[in-house]
């Protein structure tokens, strides 16, 4: 058991820590949300029934505790002072206890049951985190978990989940999107990647005080740069060391520790301890309100710092300061919230981090932690006093908790969810039978907190693993204790906090939203909707999923949906919480364990998941595997691009861990082949099923298209900004199309000749080059055309303003809007108030939609539904343009015409050249033609020609500017490509992109740039002849005079001609079959003796590029 | 749209799959019959070739022609007057053109005089334009001479058939006839016309297949 829930933590981790961080954030705060019901279950199905039994009974004791527990947890908030010296005393113990849980913890599953003992391992958390294991333990948790934490558990547990509940109320902010998942969605931007140290200090200096980038590059320590604010007499940016301790990460200076740098920075955003001003997201993120804003925002990684997203920093900084300073007071009781919050995530990091820190555990941790406490105690203080102009800012800290839950919670929520209904097979069973009562009984729990009990007794029948079941209980029986103790610990607004840290377990979280519910309203009601939402989404992804795990989704949802609505009043932070709860107790084990910072973020992302997934697996394998397919799915929940975004996520964080770090990480690298347990092999075969090879390729090269530190990446980003400097320079909207249209072509153009997307192939899955091609259209509409739709459309419009095209279309809009249907043409049905608002339903979603082809698609969709309306009067008879055209004018005339002008024009001047669109290309002429029929109505019946001029003309150019695009396309592309390999044939290929002019004294300085050595020269090997080149001769002309396949482009050092001469090179860029560029093929590398220095050469160049 | 107009064949080395795809335009006055000629087309014994669209004003249907599988993108226009305008909307890049009358009302085959002369003007200078003076069945309302279109098609060089779409007659003979009418050695560009089939053709051996029964 242990073994399996290892493994699958690993690979969450791996995928986690690197690049992947912000995607493992949000996935683990979606979680977190949901993790708070699932969460619970999840650790009983670990402990196994047992386990859960006593949880419940414990519970109901345990509610006076929570309050005193949860004040020491809170170190880090200034009312801790009080708790954290018990909570701290009992740390310093368990630390040295913690290295050996961690170790035992992933591999004993099942000994998790007794594990309740365990809180040992809670102690090392003690320094931020542990609070939230403890909690955790305390409440649910601790059977499955508990075994490290069980000793710490069984002091903390009771009392600090309960407060931390309390706290997290803040969270009222319940808008969509908690400060936690525009940190989490935004993780691009602050911190983004190949920014140089000089280019973050530039960047930072142009912002206002408190603005920040996080830069962390392989194996170096990672840098927070702070804008401090000028009149502080120190230097405009201030750059402190991230450091690692175990598993949590700390700022240089500061003895307060985090699961991961998500967390660090949710808190320096509330409290700026060390710092001068607290942390500040830029506006522009956190005035986001939806996650396409955010994805938009995100796409643009460090380019955003440039771009006009970012508007007036400056005087949104004023106004925050302004609201700081009126609202100071009250906002300190988010303080609080955000520590819980920390601890929460902590737990998730932590058990991620167990994998890592097994091996790494150390005594020494613990007792740091144990004195941590103190330090972070007064620093929690003036955590405090800083923390009112945050709150200000962002209104308030606690609905990042929430806003995790719900928002990047969706796949959290799964696992959540997932846990819940894995853990609680029988329970599933049970419900079937009689299921849909205790479906209610859970529901009417979760609207109230009293409901919320009565299901719990269900659960517990069903079987111990009910996590939910224990989770309300707890929390309805320890909820008057906690909330008696919330109330008091608000007061102090930083004893919450430090109790929800302690608590950190998601027995906490379940404990604190059962107070919150019981003292609470319903207030959260909407958050909960939210969850619930989430949840559904993802149920209806998982669709294809067997019903069982529709089931199973339910009753999670379920479980999930009671925890929101422990927070009455959207204020509180309550579904925080409850998402950290389930993220503490696996962060309690990884913080225990230990790791690396980076395996920390990892690990945050995966632990929610694989706690749930661990226990689900061990205990029921069926389940398990339906759980690790929902995470996924939940993934898809949020949206379906998304859903393939986090899969590709985890796999790249996979592969980058495994090849940067230890053998866990390789084994994580290769989830989907490689599974070390079964819970593995299933949630491999799960996430296979589910997500499609395309779509996964797809992704990665999305993820590519985002990478600074690739070549295409850059080419990407530097396409990108070009046409963001010069969309106000068109004078004309087809211009300005055109040349966007022209940039996705060339770069499709590049990709598919490139090794770059040969290196993210699946030997085991060939694509048709047309499929090819389709799917990097795909992925390059959402690199490109995603980021710079909403651009687009505002140079479009204001285009069409200044022509007044739109004014024109209005007016005569009116006009045929006055007119007959008789008048138009039409002899057949006209769509119904029904059909027209079906179809106004369309083409809102055509003109949201940023890719030509969906567009295109979705007017289809549109037209389809005139047709039916049509044949209503005439059932049977076909109609055909005679009818369909008069019937379009009709409905277009009591559509956005100026919306609609706009998408077509998008549509024509943006889609895929290459595609045949038939069908698609007959309606959009269609539109077209009857949005420029209605421009010129009035004049229609008079001057039907001569006005029809322009149109023509305008179509005509159309069709001719598609197939000059087509010819050039055919051609390949304006650019050829060459590959060169460095520093011997076949290794470290890249591909330059080469113009016909191009010399090979240019081409050398390009590979100069690409490869890092400016000593080098380059030659070319024919049939393993070392031929040099003429720095005059066309590099071009060289490759064609070469026979392709016995030629290879090398750059090499100056008096080393032929490293190995022998070996046949890969011809071109493509072809390259040994490539080893990017991280991609790490095992290539390995293959080739030589290769391990290559590697390293290419890492190193990879870095620096970045820079 | 029309740019790839006779887009894709297959790779010459197996001359049975060569495919070619043409945008065909119809044109005429309302009520003539256009959209009935087509779907007499489409519906009748072509069935396994048609591919299935959201309505009638664009229809998509493949032939068989000896060693080439013809595919026809089918434009439909609509008649009115009013949408005179649109016209060339449609006809732009379409490489054959079917203008329809109808035999008992002549004012439709001054319409569809109309037509060829702006075709002949205006559409691209290859284009293959029949001429169908439909509801043949109706022949004791005739009030278009045979001989006179037939005159006429002869003198401006189009392909004319009588044809009712009530009965079928004549009309697969017009599409056959257009089909063989059409230049099956197009080619903009070699790897370009293959992608082209690829995405327009789902199965181009199947169509060969029926090709064969359904063209002859």
């Amino acid at each position: 058991m242990e073994a399996s829930v290892v493994s699958q933590d690993a690979g969450h981790s791996s995928p986690l820590t690197g690049p992947l961080d912000p995607p493992s954030l949000p996935s683990s705060s979606p979680l977190s949300a949901p993790l708070l019901p699932s969460n619970p279950p999840a650790r009983p199905s670990r402990p196994k029934p047992p386990p859960p039994m006593a949880k419940s009974s414990q519970l109901p004791s345990r509610p006076p505790f929570p309050p005193s527990t949860p004040p020491s947890l809170p170190p880090p908030l200034p009312p801790v002072p009080p708790p954290a010296p018990s909570s701290l005393s009992p740390n310093p113990t368990l630390p040295p206890s913690l290295p050996p849980p961690l170790s035992p913890t992933p591999v004993s599953p099942p000994p998790l049951s007794p594990t309740p003992v365990s809180p040992p391992p809670l102690s090392p958390t003690l320094v931020s985190p542990p609070p939230p294991l403890l909690s955790d333990l305390t409440l649910a948790l601790s059977p499955a978990l508990p075994p490290p934490l069980s000793p710490t558990l069984c002091s903390i547990p009771s009392p600090p989940p309960p407060p931390t509940p309390v706290t997290p109320p803040p969270s009222p902010v319940s808008p969509p999107l908690s400060f936690i998942d525009k940190l989490v969605g935004s993780t691009s931007v602050w911190q983004p990647k190949g920014l140089s140290e000089e280019q973050a200090t530039n960047i930072m200096e142009k912002e206002a005080a408190g603005a920040f980038l996080v830069q962390s590059t392989e194996d170096k320590a990672t840098m927070l740069s702070v804008r401090q604010p000028e009149e502080a007499g120190a230097p405009l940016v201030r750059k402190l060391t991230v450091k690692q301790h175990k598993t949590f990460v700390h700022l240089e200076g500061s003895s307060l520790v985090f699961d991961d740098i998500f967390k660090l920075i949710s808190f320096y955003s509330v409290s700026r301890d060390i710092l001068l001003v607290p942390l500040r997201l830029p506006q522009a993120i956190t005035t986001a309100t939806k996650k396409e804003e955010l994805e938009v925002i995100a796409a643009m990684g460090a380019d955003f710092w440039t771009s006009n997203l970012k508007q007036h920093p400056e005087n949104q900084d004023l106004d925050l300061q302004q609201d700081q300073t009126t609202h100071p007071d009250k906002y300190l009781y988010i303080n609080p919230v955000t520590v819980e919050d920390r601890p929460s995530k902590d737990p998730k990091p932590s058990a991620t981090s167990k994998l890592h820190t097994s091996s790494n555990e150390d005594t020494s941790s613990a007792l740091q932690n144990g004195e941590i406490p103190e330090k972070i105690v007064a620093q929690v203080k003036v955590s405090t006093k800083s923390t009112p102009k945050q709150e200000a800012k962002y209104k308030r800290p606690p609905p990042r908790p929430p806003s995790l839950s719900s928002g990047s919670g969706m796949g959290l929520l799964f696992s959540t969810s997932s846990s819940p209904s894995v853990t609680s097979e029988a329970e599933r069973k049970e419900e079937a039978k009689g299921g849909t009562v205790a479906k209610e009984d859970r529901k009417s729990a979760s609207t109230s907190p009293p409901p919320s009990r009565p299901p719990v007794p269900p659960q517990s029948r069903a079987a111990p693993p009910l996590p939910p079941a224990p989770s309300r209980r707890t929390s309805s029986g320890r909820g008057t204790g906690r909330e008696v103790g919330e109330g008091t610990e608000r007061e102090k607004g930083q004893n919450p906090a430090r109790k929800s840290e302690r608590e950190g377990g998601g027995e906490r979280g379940k404990e604190k939203a059962g107070l919150l519910a019981e003292s609470a309203e319903q207030k959260s009601k909407l958050q909960q909707q939210q969850v619930e939402e989430d949840a559904e989404k993802g149920g209806r992804e998982d669709e294809k999923e067997e019903k069982e795990e529709k089931t199973e989704k339910e009753d999670k949802q379920k479980c999930s949906a009671p925890c929101p609505p422990l927070g009455k009043k959207p204020s509180r932070p309550v579904p925080p919480p409850r998402t950290k709860p389930c993220f503490q107790n696996p962060a309690l084990n990884s913080s225990q364990a230990g790791g690396p910072i980076t395996n920390q973020s990892a690990s945050v992302r995966l632990p929610p998941p694989s706690p749930a997934r661990r226990p689900d697996v061990s205990l029921y394998s069926p389940q398990g595997g339906a759980v690790l397919g929902t995470d996924p799915d939940s993934c898809s929940a949020s949206s379906t691009e998304e859903e393939a975004e986090p899969s590709q996520d985890l796999e790249q964080s996979n592969n980058r861990i495994a090849d940067s770090r230890s053998p866990k990480a390789a084994v994580r690298r290769t989830p989907t082949t490689i599974m070390l347990d079964r819970a593995r092999y299933r949630l491999s075969t799960v996430i296979t099923g589910l997500i499609s090879h395309e779509r996964r390729l797809t992704q990665r090269i999305v993820e590519l298209a985002r990478d600074p530190m690739s070549y295409f990446g850059n080419l990407v980003k530097e396409h990108r900004a070009f046409t963001l400097e010069t969309m106000s320079n068109h004078s004309s909207s087809t211009e300005l199309l055109q040349e966007i249209r022209q940039m996705m072509t060339q770069l499709k153009s590049y990709l598919l000749q490139s090794t770059e997307l040969q290196a993210m192939l699946e030997p085991q899955h060939q694509y048709p080059q047309d499929k090819l091609e389709s799917i990097v259209e795909t992925a390059l509409c959402k690199s490109v055309l995603k980021p710079l739709r909403e651009p687009i459309y505002q140079s479009l419009e204001r285009l069409h303003t200044s022509s007044d095209s739109l004014k024109q279309l209005a007016l005569n809009q009116s006009v045929v809007l006055g007119s007959t249907t008789t008048a138009l043409g039409v002899t057949t049905a006209v769509p119904e108030a029904s059909a027209m608002e079906k179809i106004s339903i369309k083409l809102n979603n055509l003109h949201q939609e940023y890719s030509p082809q969906k567009k295109i698609e979705t007017l289809l969709k549109a037209c389809k539904i005139i047709y039916d309306s049509m044949s209503v009067s005439s059932p049977g008879r076909t109609h055909g343009a005679d009818d369909f055209l008069p019937v379009m004018m009709y409905v277009l005339a009591r559509s956005n015409l100026s919306a609609l002008q706009l998408d077509v024009e998008y549509m024509m001047e943006l889609m895929d050249p290459s595609l045949t669109l038939g069908e698609g290309s007959y309606y959009l002429t269609t539109t077209y033609g009857a949005l420029e029929h209605i421009k010129t109505f009035d004049q229609q019946r008079s001057a039907t020609r001569q006005l029809s001029r322009e149109v023509q003309d305008s179509i005509h150019r159309w069709e001719r500017r598609r197939t000059l695009n087509q010819e050039r396309e055919g051609q390949g592309s304006v650019r050829d490509f060459l590959t060169v390999c460095c520093p011997e044939i076949g290794s470290n290929p890249k591909t330059l992109g080469v113009l016909p002019t191009t010399t090979i004294q240019q081409l050398t300085e390009q590979c100069a740039t690409r490869f890092e050595q400016d000593s080098y020269t380059l030659s070319v090997y024919m049939d393993g002849v070392h031929q040099t080149l003429a720095p005059t001769e066309l590099a071009l002309s060289v490759k064609n005079s070469c026979q392709p396949g016995t030629y290879c482009f090398v750059y090499h050092p100056p008096g080393q001609p032929c490293p190995q001469p022998s070996r046949s090179c890969p011809t071109d860029p493509p072809p390259a079959p040994p490539v080893l560029p990017e991280s991609f093929l790490p095992p290539d590398a390995a293959a080739s003796p030589s290769d391990g220095e290559v590697e390293v050469e290419v890492e190193e160049e990879e870095s620096l590029i970045s820079l | 749209m029309s740019s790839r107009g006779s887009g894709g064949r297959s790779n010459g080395t197996l001359p049975q799959t060569k495919i070619c795809q043409f945008k065909l335009v119809l044109l005429g006055d309302m009520a003539v019959g256009k959209s009935s000629l087509v779907l007499r087309f489409v519906k009748g014994q072509f069935d396994e070739f048609q591919e299935t669209t959201i309505g009638a004003a664009f229809l998509a249907q493949s032939v068989c022609l000896d060693d080439t599988t013809v595919k026809f993108e089918i434009w439909d226009t609509a008649g009115q007057e009013r949408y005179h305008s649109l016209a060339p909307m449609y006809y732009r890049g379409a490489q054959a053109a079917i203008v329809v009358f109808d035999i008992t009302k002549p004012e439709t085959f001054e319409r569809a005089k109309a037509w060829v002369k702006e075709l002949q003007r205006q559409a691209s200078p290859n284009i293959v334009i029949a001429l169908a003076g439909n509801k043949a069945d109706l022949a004791e309302k005739r009030l278009v001479e045979y001989e006179e279109a037939q005159t006429y098609a002869e003198d401006t060089g189009l392909l004319f058939m009588e044809t009712s779409a009530k009965t079928a007659m004549n009309v697969n003979e017009l599409f056959l006839a257009i089909a063989k009418k059409m230049p099956k050695t197009d080619t903009q560009n070699p790897t370009h016309a293959a992608r082209h089939r690829g995405v327009n053709l789902q199965d181009p051996d199947a169509h060969s297949t029926r090709a064969c029964c359904g063209g002859n």
